[in-house]
This record gives C-alpha cells, sequence and structure tokens, in this order.
C-alpha cells in the first residue's frame, strides 16, 4: 500500500487478491457498506454495480431479519445458488459487506476460507 | 422515469404513505435498499445539475432546494450545502423521512441518499455518508456528512 493509496485502491487490492488466491473462480466481487454505497468493485463492464451493491445490503438486510425473527442467531453468510454460479455475501462488520460472484463449480468451501481472511483485512481498512 | 399524470391528485401524497412504505420495507431488507432507492433519485437529477462547479455550494444548495424543497416535489428543506475537508456537509429541515418521529437512532434513509447521488454526480466522486444529527433523535435539523472515498 503506497503512501497516497485512496482506501478504494487499497480495498481493489484486497479484491484483486481473492480473486488470484481463488484460481478463476470467483466472476466478481465488492465491497460494500450496510447503506448498499459501493466502496470498491471489481466486476465485468456490463454489470451495474450500484445495483450489485443495492441487491449485496438488501439481501444481507433481508437474511438478518430471516435470522432475528426466527432466533437462529447472527448472519454469517448468505448464499444465493443460481444455474450459472453462486452469489456469496459475507457481513465484514456492522458497516460493510463482501459480496463475491463465483462461477459455476467454484470451490465454495475455498471461498469461505479466503473470504474471512479478505474480510479481516476490509475490516483494519475501513475502521 | 415517466411522468406522473393523475388528473385530480396531482403529483402529491402524503408523508404518511411515504412513511409506511419506507418504514416496513426498511424493517424487512434493511437500509441499503431506500439509501439506495434515494441514490437513484439523486442520480436522477443529472440534467438539472449539469455544469455546477463541485466547489459552488451556494448554487448546489440554491439547485438543490429548488428540486426537492417547497417549490419542487418538498422531500425537504435544503438549508446548505458546505464542503469540508473530506467532502460535502449537507443541512436540511422538514424531512419526509423523519417528520413526525422519534427514534433511537438517526433515520433519513431515502432523504440521505439523494443528496449521495447528487453531490456523487456534482464531484464526480465516490463518497461515503453518515448522518450525524436527525430530527427524529431529537436535533432541530438533519445533517449528513459525505466524505471522500
Amino acid at each position: 500500500m503506497s503512501a497516497t493509496a485512496s482506501k478504494t485502491d487499497v480495498l481493489n487490492e484486497i479484491l484483486d487478491s481473492l480473486a488470484i488466491s481463488l484460481n478463476g473462480d470467483v466472476s466478481g466481487s465488492a465491497v460494500v457498506s450496510a447503506d448498499g454505497i459501493v466502496y470498491a468493485a471489481r466486476f465485468a463492464g456490463n454489470v451495474n454495480v450500484d445495483r450489485v451493491g443495492a441487491i449485496a445490503a438488501t439481501t444481507l438486510g433481508v437474511s438478518r431479519r430471516v435470522a432475528k425473527d426466527l432466533m437462529l442467531g447472527e448472519t454469517n453468510e448468505s448464499i444465493i445458488q443460481c444455474d450459472a454460479g453462486f452469489f456469496v455475501i459475507y457481513p465484514v462488520n456492522e458497516r460493510c459487506l463482501l459480496a463475491v460472484n463465483l462461477r459455476k463449480g467454484g470451490n465454495l468451501g475455498m471461498v469461505r476460507l479466503e473470504s474471512k481472511d479478505c474480510a479481516a483485512k476490509i475490516s483494519a481498512v475501513m475502521s | 422515469m415517466s411522468e406522473v399524470v393523475r388528473p385530480e391528485l396531482g403529483s402529491y401524497m402524503s408523508a404518511e404513505c411515504f412513511r409506511y412504505l419506507r418504514i416496513y420495507a426498511e424493517e424487512t431488507a434493511g437500509r441499503g435498499l431506500i439509501v439506495q432507492a434515494g441514490k437513484q433519485r439523486g442520480l436522477s437529477l443529472s440534467d438539472a445539475l449539469k455544469g455546477i462547479s463541485a466547489d459552488d455550494t451556494a448554487k448546489i444548495t440554491h439547485t438543490l432546494n429548488s428540486i426537492l424543497g417547497k417549490d419542487g416535489t418538498r422531500l425537504c428543506i435544503v438549508e446548505e450545502v458546505s464542503t469540508t475537508s473530506e467532502g460535502y456537509q449537507v443541512r436540511i429541515s422538514e424531512s419526509a423521512c423523519s417528520v413526525g418521529m422519534k427514534t433511537a437512532t438517526p433515520n433519513c434513509a431515502f432523504t440521505m441518499g439523494v443528496f449521495v447521488g447528487a453531490l456523487e454526480l456534482i464531484s464526480q466522486k465516490r463518497m461515503t455518508v453518515v448522518e450525524t444529527e436527525c430530527v427524529a433523535t431529537g436535533h432541530s435539523h438533519c445533517v449528513y456528512k459525505l466524505d471522500r472515498l
């Protein structure tokens, strides 16, 4: 991290590292505030990242509501499984989250492990 | 979005109805959905905000108040938009989000999002935002602090 790097630059580096460590399983990722504001994102150019931010924050919000109403404790992750892959959301802390788009056949176990490390790094940057 | 055409009722609805929509959606899905809806409204103002300098806070205040205030859509009265070392501070009153409400934490999810969208357009910078004062928590005005990332 250079002395002049913005938080966005640092977060983008963290997202790049996550993609590298998962050997191409990740097709997109984003760091998003609890209010749905995108702090950093690595998605293809045809993806509306503002929309991804809103969806990720809303999905986690609904998951937390389900967990609360059904007395299931804290939400640790939220997964949407689709024909062509997964969309996985991890709470980083109370103020932000990590969203990861995983290709079909991607190693979900590795994503869980790597995303936990990634979330710790993001939390340190955003504290 | 298409123009609102209601021959008898016109463009406006009660802040009370807006409040039910907002609060129930927020309780179910969290603030992100509402803040981002507000941001999309702010981003929709691109034509009106075109050419305004990021430092011309008097013009920003006047323009946003003309769009959102008493002579506009009546979301809130824009009292002042000022610059800070990190970005902007926005002070408003009579926000449709907080009118008649008493909450433990700041409550202006939609209105705050509108200013995020509008000020990102003007500054061409992504912003973080926090509501530092809110009428719903007992303050005289609602105040948003927007910092460049």
